[in-house]
């Protein structure tokens, strides 16, 4: 990821990144096929063990999907399991559960979108600008450790804290007011795992934008400082500009994975909110297929899953290039 | 027996179709004669009573007399250790052999084999090397069904029974992937392994799969969950045991102390199932098959739950599904908890050393509104031993002389060695002779041996204070109110669309009793679950009544 973002931020003497590619063209475009694979070959060479990772475990296992369109059962295998067309999508068409879980999948990836995209921005940018090294490393670890938590030992501590017999409830009751269960209210649901993915993740976040920012050219400031402007100017017009690329980088990445919410935390507090709310699709695949063992359902749905993501990341990716962005890749 | 040719009943007509329930089942499957039948989704049983030639010979073992009988299917209580254990296996059963076995385990990791004494003890008792992976026993039928699907089983495999209904064919699975054990024990040629033979005969029907004995028993108590209370607190502050649900309910409202960081209760509504005198899953009467959900007492009892959870009498880590109701239960911030009748004396191993007078009772078994109680039996084993395919004659031979070993009953050398490690390393036996770990042994010492193999199930830890005589008294007074279920002793492997449908229902439940639903959802779940499955699996069931006779 890192080598990816630094790759797409701007190059130190191009400050401005917009406007400028269309046209450009790169060096070697039109030259012969075999002129270029004398140039490139070593370079190719040097692909082929990653090829080779992601054909074995990407490829290869995509080939699997073809389930998805039987009635699968490991003991007759793909060869010998009947097919059954779309009976499948069918079936998770017509159940209301189904659309339950894509109706909470979406808004659960909406509110993050909202309020846990930007979160890790202001807070690279924020230790970026802690001047003091030793300091520095010392809040990014901070920061960084609740990443390496479980789910389960971070949902019990929000229960034990926010829980009715967690400290806040415990103190209230002690003080004698009513105790307050966030817990289990279907109604906090949102904020609750919201705030635990920001605890949790938005620490870890910040290491992309800080590669980001750590490529932008120091001159820059300097000379703008020099030509009077306010922090909030550079922020506005330097800072911001430079994380742009990543910025929309991530943003199409993050669109395109939006039926992924994560799993664990969710199947983790199922009961505790209901299902109603907390059912999201990758729970909802776990219950309905892989606990009675219908596989082919859950391969069905994990295609819808990814269909739908390549749509919005296509539509995301087109969009970064009518705002002037490279977005995930571009067409030479 | 001979096999049906399959003939398409509606099922398999739907199932060629491509459409509807896609379940190919092959009444080849319900006269349990078949080693191919039965399509995806489709259920399977398999009766136990008529598969006597499979199974070992009984040879009942020559051990220590049970000092209190259990009654009605109650195990028999010992109430205290004998001072001369007998010696059952005269020789190592193993010749230097190395298998793996995997089991799944409810509680910390022990060391590995290498860092672990418990283990290099028992191994040399054996004279062969059993390396355990464990499992988490919380989660093992995520484990279990990706392993069973990708084919990748230890030596030996232990799967819970509860795991094996709930595997999609496993009845497929088996025979592809395990030994079939019936020429090495069916009838005499068992006596080569005369602990084994001493098993009871339901819990070895309850192993045959397709025809063919496969696994090797566990035995089992004759009920696995029940609501626990702390008997010392409850004394304490002056309460008897309640006698009926209103009384339950009270005594919960008068120690629930929020305050206090003290709740009543923890979640029990399998066993307020019971007590309402729900049917385990169907009841019949008069040619009709009703199942539990389809009850007034099943509803009464989620009705009973919902009032508890409304009075605010459970711990709110418990509203919220948290999964530390032990430590809960055993800190008394809750008192009444249901659990697996073995938590009694686990808690007991856990706790009596910081606090003596730590007691815990089984809460007496009472039925609602004047009725008796219908209390659900477990199947006959409740868990199987597996012995991976392909291994050789020899070593099929040498593993079962291990699991031979590994159930040797109560009163025998072989058992405190599997179970207790080494006396002076592992445990030390006390004034009375009964076993108490030492802190090597409490690190080391672990369930890996004991559920490899089973043995009759007894009610022994007199270790313990007061845990023969109460236990044994609750079992005698509990087991005469087990259920007469319509399918006791047919292995049945439930339709995919039936068992699918229970989710939805169970998750409505959950929403009811924790007050996000009314009472009202139960009818509407209720109807969505016959339609998507519940009224399938009623033909299903109705047909395996039919096919065995029972009807």
């Amino acid at each position: 990821m890192t080598e990816r973002a630094t790759a797409v931020a701007p190059a130190p003497d191009r400050p401005s990144p917009p406007a400028r590619r269309r046209g450009t063209g790169r060096p070697g475009r039109g030259a012969s096929l075999r002129a270029r694979w004398r140039r490139d070959r070593s370079l190719l060479l040097m692909t082929v063990p990653a090829i080779g990772l992601l054909a074995v475990f990407h490829y290869v296992p995509t080939l699997g999907n073809v389930i998805a369109f039987q009635q699968y059962n490991p003991w007759d295998g793909v060869v010998g399991s009947p097919w059954v067309g779309l009976y499948q999508f069918e079936r998770l068409f017509t159940d209301p559960r189904f659309w339950n879980a894509v109706g909470n999948t979406l808004v659960i990836a909406s509110v993050q979108l909202v309020f846990f995209f930007p979160v890790p921005i202001a807070l690279a940018i924020l230790l970026d600008s802690v001047l003091s090294r030793r300091m520095r490393l010392v809040l990014q670890s901070i920061v960084y450790m609740p990443h390496f938590f479980s789910w389960v030992l971070v949902v019990t501590l929000f229960q034990q804290i926010l829980g009715g017999a967690g400290l806040i409830s415990q103190s209230l009751r002690g003080a004698g007011y009513a105790p307050l269960d966030m817990m289990t209210n279907p109604d906090a649901f949102l904020m609750v795992v919201t705030s635990q993915m920001v605890w949790k993740d938005a620490g870890w976040g910040t290491i992309i934008f800080l590669a980001a920012l750590a490529a932008i050219d120091q001159n820059l400031y300097e000379s703008a400082a020099v030509d009077g402007a306010g922090r909030w100017r550079r922020m506005w017009h330097i800072t911001l500009p430079g994380l742009r690329p990543v910025i929309v980088l991530l943003l199409i990445l993050k669109l395109g994975d939006i039926l992924n919410v994560g799993f664990e935390q969710f199947y983790l507090q199922r009961d505790a909110f209901g299902s109603g709310v907390s059912e999201v699709l990758d729970t909802y695949v776990y219950h309905q297929t892989l606990v009675t063992g219908n596989f082919s359902a859950g391969a069905a749905a994990g295609l819808i899953k990814g269909v739908v993501g390549l749509v919005l990341i296509l539509i995301a990716n087109k969009m970064a290039h009518l705002m002037g962005e490279h977005g995930v890749y571009r067409r030479s | 027996m001979s096999l049906h040719p399959p003939r398409p009943t509606r099922r398999r007509f739907l199932g060629l179709a491509g459409a509807g329930t896609l379940a190919a089942l092959s009444p080849a499957v319900l006269a349990s004669c078949s080693s191919d039948g039965g399509g995806a989704g489709g259920g399977s049983a398999s009766e136990a009573g008529s598969l006597d030639s499979l199974i070992p010979t009984h040879i009942p073992f020559e051990g220590v007399v049970p000092d209190i009988e259990g009654l009605h299917g109650a195990p028999d209580g010992f109430t205290s250790y004998p001072t001369d254990f007998i010696q059952a296996v005269q020789e190592p059963p193993g010749r230097g052999g190395s298998y793996t076995a995997m089991t799944p385990l409810w509680g910390p990791l022990p060391p590995g084999l290498g860092n672990n004494s418990f283990f290099d003890h028992v191994n040399e008792r054996l004279g062969a090397t059993v390396e355990f992976n464990f499992q988490d026993g919380n989660t093992v039928i995520d484990k279990m069904n990706a392993i069973i699907a990708g084919r990748d089983v230890a030596d030996l495999t232990m799967f819970p029974d509860w795991v094996i209904n709930l595997i999609p064919q496993f009845n497929r699975a088996v025979g592809e992937l395990f030994e079939d054990l019936t020429p090495h024990l069916a009838g005499d040629a068992a006596a080569a392994y005369p602990l084994l033979a001493n098993l009871d005969g339901d819990a070895w029907r309850w192993n045959v799969f397709n025809e063919r004995l496969q696994g090797v028993p566990w035995p089992a108590e004759p009920f696995g969950n029940w609501v626990l209370y702390r008997r010392d607190l409850l004394e304490e502050l002056g309460l008897e045991a309640p006698t009926d649900p209103d009384d339950l309910f009270a005594i919960g409202e008068e120690i629930n102390d929020p305050d206090n960081d003290r709740w009543a209760f923890g979640d029990f509504n399998l066993s307020m199932r019971q007590i309402f005198g729900a049917p385990k899953q169907w009841r019949y009467r008069n040619g009709e098959l009703i199942h539990m959900f389809e009850t007034d007492e099943w509803r009464a009892s989620v009705e009973f739950m919902r009032k508890i959870f409304d009075a605010g009498l459970v711990h709110p880590d418990i509203v919220a599904k948290g999964d530390n109701a032990k430590e809960l239960f055993n800190s008394g911030r809750i008192l009444f908890n249901q659990d697996g009748i073995g938590a009694w004396h686990e808690s007991y191993g856990q706790m009596l050393g910081d606090d003596p007078d730590f007691r815990v009772d089984l809460m007496p078994v009472f039925g609602a509104g004047g009725s008796d109680p219908v209390m659900h039996r477990g199947d006959p084993s409740a868990q199987s031993v597996f012995v991976r395919k392909g291994l050789e004659p020899e070593q099929i031979e040498e593993v079962l002389g291990i699991l031979n070993f590994c159930a040797a009953p109560f009163g025998t050398r072989e058992y405190m060695d599997y179970r207790y490690g080494a006396e002076g390393v592992h445990h030390e036996l006390d004034d009375n002779g009964a076993p108490q770990l030492t802190d090597l042994g409490a690190g080391e010492v672990n369930d890996g041996y004991y559920f490899i193999s089973g043995r009759p199930p007894a009610i022994t830890e007199s270790q313990y204070p007061d845990f023969v005589p109460w236990k044994t008294a609750w079992y005698n007074h509990a087991a005469r109110f087990s259920e007469e279920d319509p399918f006791a002793g047919i292995r049945i492997q439930r339709p995919e669309r039936f068992a699918g449908a229970e989710t939805p229902l169970t998750d409505k439940v959950e929403d009811v009793i924790r007050g996000r639903e009314d009472l009202d959802a139960l009818d509407r779940a209720v109807a969505d679950w016959r339609r998507d499955g519940g009224d399938e699996g009623r033909d299903f069931y109705l047909g395996v009544l039919q096919e065995h006779g029972r009807d």
